[in-house]
């Protein structure tokens, strides 16, 4: 019996070193693993694309796999530990950090990625440390949805929102740091400076804190934190407007019907555009596929980001397009119009920020500021000092208002 | 972005597809391939390894103690190598982890294998430990509960990491009206069912073996009590698998009625034993132990099932009879509140035999018996006399009904040695004649013939 099993096991040694000392070939050819999150709906789209590419190549095989997207993050991570990761995930581009410093996903020079047939927009939402992780496929930029029954043309500045709202035609939205940072450009510089470093100096945050401080008092202004509330409430048709992002459109199809709402850019400032942040759904690649394996996904990376295919999602499935070479038209795509329109102001949060951790503080300013715990200008304060602390920053690196306290390190 | 994806209960031949396509796309990788090629040498070197020891020390010392002739220490030192394996393949685990680690390469099949051969290890120990305090009695046990649990976690840790497990579980095998079934449902229920069939028997054994002892209480009793237990346990793994599979009572209901025609008609033979096998149990009408007549034929219950009844003849030839059996047919039980039998010997003795010396040497010899009870006491009965014998009936008490032939074939034994000890003559067919008168003319005759 041993020796039956040793024997065995030498054979599959054998076969081991086989597999291991293989050469690959020119052509393109293997097995590639993808990983998404999207629904069965999305999910079928997602395969008949994926079917073309399989036509095109037929010496690829690829396997898809849908999961759940609460656990897609933790399950790539568990995985990638084991070697067992797929060679492409379609994930946020807010991952990238994470993942780049576990060492799960491969990074691309940036003279490396330009080398590839990519015509994509927004590569800095997947950039790290000087490297690219991934390619852009969806935009998911927060936009105004209004009720067509209820409103005839949406507001393009704060002040007539408010003014709408104060007439009767109310608007809903969450008042927290991802789903209400829209407001911050629309009345200063925004919270990154050009090379990606949080500034508050002329902001717009304590103005943009001040404004929804006295907003949430007006009787049509509804702050919430229950998102799932506030899309009850517009899709019944009691608020006349909700912000949020393209995922909802699907919900509110199937609620209110196609025709029955509209989306349009969020009104904007004294000092400009509103500028949402901007989560890009982007094809990640896994850091230790084969060299034949890494061919293939990237090519595959490329098939999906072309114009053919951004089309195809746009039109089955109202994905906003990351690929710049896709016309939205308004007239025929109404409300991916609006949301693409939107993503041109919108805010790439840079990857070198923990965005969990700027999220939680940031978080924290809104709340204390809007129960009035603290003057919005406090609470910016607040937001800079903690920031500063938790992402190690000197006060080079993030320049308070004036009257702030200086940083502590801790 | 936010919207929970709803990832149904896809096709089982699907997701299988899928899943051959994602492992033939995984172990294309170096990093896979490098850890699997590890695993295999980490085999290779913990099975070899021992061997090699082994013709090295038997070079080293040829001359060393036979097995048999050990002593208790190298018995247990003997025990302890059975733990090479294990010991080996973790170190030697652990080392490529290091080595792994230290190059930036993922290693966690290495990781999951390690934990796999912590597992073995402790399963060996287990098993050295039960061994050598209960002998192969632990046999069974290991094979029907220690063996199928450690492949269980085995499994469990192989599979539980892997992104894919939830999605085969989640798979639909039968999908029809509110009955769902799904694979991770049916292998739940066949886990669930098996822990508890094993843990019904397991119980079952135990109280045989401990409670009698304890409890000085009749064998049948303890018998029916374990059954019953065991049965209990059984019923309560089936509802669990049933729950575990999905079923909620409406699907039973359904199931149950669409199966009631066929079962009414092909297993009614086996619900009719079933329910007399319940029946017995709970009325104690039959118990494990009793003595039985059935057909002419005497026989020990040996166990009651819920669908037959073993019995054991005096050929010690084991009979399984449907327990419906004893429910429509007309049985004589021997030992129904106890088990004292009266045992009936008749003989005789020549009629010159003086019957108070035969009732006391026959009363004082059966008593010897080992199993002739005293109390109620033997009695020896004269039953009359003819021209030739006395005829005696006795009557002993004996507390194993079973053994009545061989019991009565030992007492003749033992009266015949009595009598003739104490010289009396036991009666035979031969006729003796008491001439009076012309024995003269008889004796002249026979001298004139040449006869004597």
């Amino acid at each position: 019996m041993r020796k039956q099993l040793i024997t065995i096991l030498l054979l599959l040694l054998v076969l081991s070193s086989c597999q291991v000392f293989r050469q690959s070939d020119d052509e393109l050819s293997g097995r590639v693993v993808l990983w998404h999150g999207w629904t069965p709906e999305e999910t079928a789209i997602l395969e008949e694309a994926l079917d073309e590419f399989r036509e095109i190549h037929p010496q690829v095989t690829v396997a898809s796999l849908a999961l759940p997207r609460s656990e897609l993050l933790e399950q790539y991570k568990q995985s990638a530990d084991d070697g067992l990761a797929p060679d492409l995930l379609l994930g946020s581009s807010d991952w990238v950090r994470k993942l780049a410093d576990d060492g799960l996903i491969r990074g691309f020079e940036n003279d490396e990625f330009s080398d590839l047939r990519l015509e994509t927009g927004k590569l800095e939402a997947t950039k790290y440390q000087d490297k690219v992780y991934g390619v852009p496929l969806s935009l998911y930029p927060r936009a105004l949805y209004y009720n067509k029954g209820l409103v005839d043309t949406p507001p393009t500045t704060l002040d007539g929102l408010l003014d709408q709202a104060t007439e009767g035609e109310e608007v809903a939205f969450v008042p927290r740091f991802e789903e209400a940072y829209w407001g911050i450009q629309a009345f200063g510089e925004g919270l990154f400076d050009e090379e990606g470093n949080p500034t508050l100096v002329d902001s717009g945050f304590a103005k943009w804190l001040e404004w929804l401080n006295n907003a949430q008092n007006e009787p049509g202004v509804i702050l919430s934190a229950d998102d799932t509330v506030l899309l009850d409430l517009f899709s019944q048709g009691r608020v006349a407007y909700y912000v949020a992002d393209p995922g909802k459109q699907a919900i509110l199809k199937e609620v209110m019907g196609e025709e029955a709402f509209g989306v349009a850019p969020l009104p904007s400032g004294p000092e400009g555009s509103a500028g949402p942040l901007l989560p890009v759904e982007s094809i990640i690649f896994y850091l230790f596929s084969s060299q034949e394996q890494a061919r293939t996904a990237i090519a595959l990376a490329e098939f999906l980001a072309n114009q053919q295919q951004a089309n195809r999602f746009m039109r089955e499935l109202d994905r906003v397009p990351a690929n710049p070479g896709v016309r939205v038209d308004s007239r025929i795509y109404p409300n991916v119009s609006g949301f693409s329109r939107q993503a041109r102001t919108a805010v790439i949060p840079p990857n070198e920020l923990a965005w969990e951790e700027l999220v939680a503080v940031g978080n924290r300013a809104y709340i204390s500021a809007l129960s009035g715990i603290l003057t919005p200008a406090e609470a910016v304060c607040r937001f800079g000092q903690e920031l500063a602390v938790l992402q190690d920053l000197s006060e080079d690196e993030m320049r308070l208002p004036a009257g702030c306290a200086p940083i502590e390190a801790e | 972005m936010d919207e929970e994806t709803l990832v149904q209960g896809e096709s089982l031949a699907k997701i299988l597809q899928d899943q051959l396509r994602t492992a033939l796309a995984q172990i294309s990788r170096p990093v896979i391939q490098w850890q699997l090629l590890t695993i295999i040498l980490i085999l290779l070197v913990a099975w070899l390894l021992p061997e090699a020891v082994r013709k090295w020390l038997d070079r080293r010392n040829p001359n060393r103690a036979p097995k048999e002739s050990q002593t208790r220490w190298r018995r247990w030192v003997a025990q302890i190598y059975q733990l090479y394996t294990p010991i080996t393949s973790l170190v030697l685990t652990y080392v490529a982890i290091w080595l792994f680690e230290r190059g930036g390469y993922p290693n966690g099949i290495l990781q999951d294998i390690g934990a796999v051969f912590w597992l073995w290890l402790a399963y060996r120990a287990l098993l050295m430990i039960l061994y050598a305090r209960f002998g192969q009695a632990v046999h069974p046990y290991h094979s029907r509960i220690l063996t199928p649990l450690f492949l269980l976690l085995v499994f469990r840790l192989l599979t539980g990491n892997l992104a894919t497990t939830s999605l085969v579980a989640d798979a639909t095998l039968i999908d029809f009206t509110n009955l769902s079934v799904t694979v991770g449902g049916l292998f739940s229920a066949v886990v669930l069912f098996y822990l508890f069939f094993v843990a019904g028997w397991a119980l079952e054994e135990i109280l045989n073996r401990r409670l009698p002892d304890r409890l000085e209480t009749k064998p049948g009793l303890v018998q029916t009590v374990s059954t019953m237990t065991r049965y209990v346990i059984t019923g309560l793994g089936i509802i669990l698998a049933f729950g575990a599979l999905g079923l909620d009572a409406t699907s039973l209901a359904i199931i149950a009625g669409g199966l009631s025609v066929g079962i009414g008609i092909g297993l009614r033979d086996i619900i009719a034993n079933f329910f007399s096998g319940l029946l017995l149990l709970f009325e104690q009408t039959l118990r494990p132990g009793d003595v039985i007549e059935l057909d002419g034929r005497v026989s020990e219950v040996e166990k009651i099932s819920l669908r037959a009844t073993t019995v054991r003849t005096r050929d010690n030839v084991n009979i399984i009879i449907p327990n419906a059996t004893f429910t429509t047919e007309k049985v004589t039980t021997l030992t129904k509140e106890e088990r004292l039998v009266r045992n009936v010997l008749s003989f005789s003795v020549r009629q010159d035999s003086d019957p108070h010396q035969v009732r006391q040497v026959v009363e004082e010899t059966v008593l010897n018996h080992a199993w002739v009870l005293d109390d109620p006491a033997p009695s020896l009965r004269f039953d009359g006399y003819d021209d030739a014998n006395l005829f005696f009936i006795l009557k002993v008490w004996v507390d194993h009904p079973e053994r009545r032939g061989r019991i009565k074939s030992d007492l003749f034994y033992m009266i015949w040695d009595a009598l003739a000890e104490h010289g009396i003559e036991v009666a035979d067919d031969q006729l003796d004649l008491n001439l009076r008168r012309g024995w003269e003319k008889l004796q002249k005759d026979q001298e004139q013939s040449g006869k004597v």
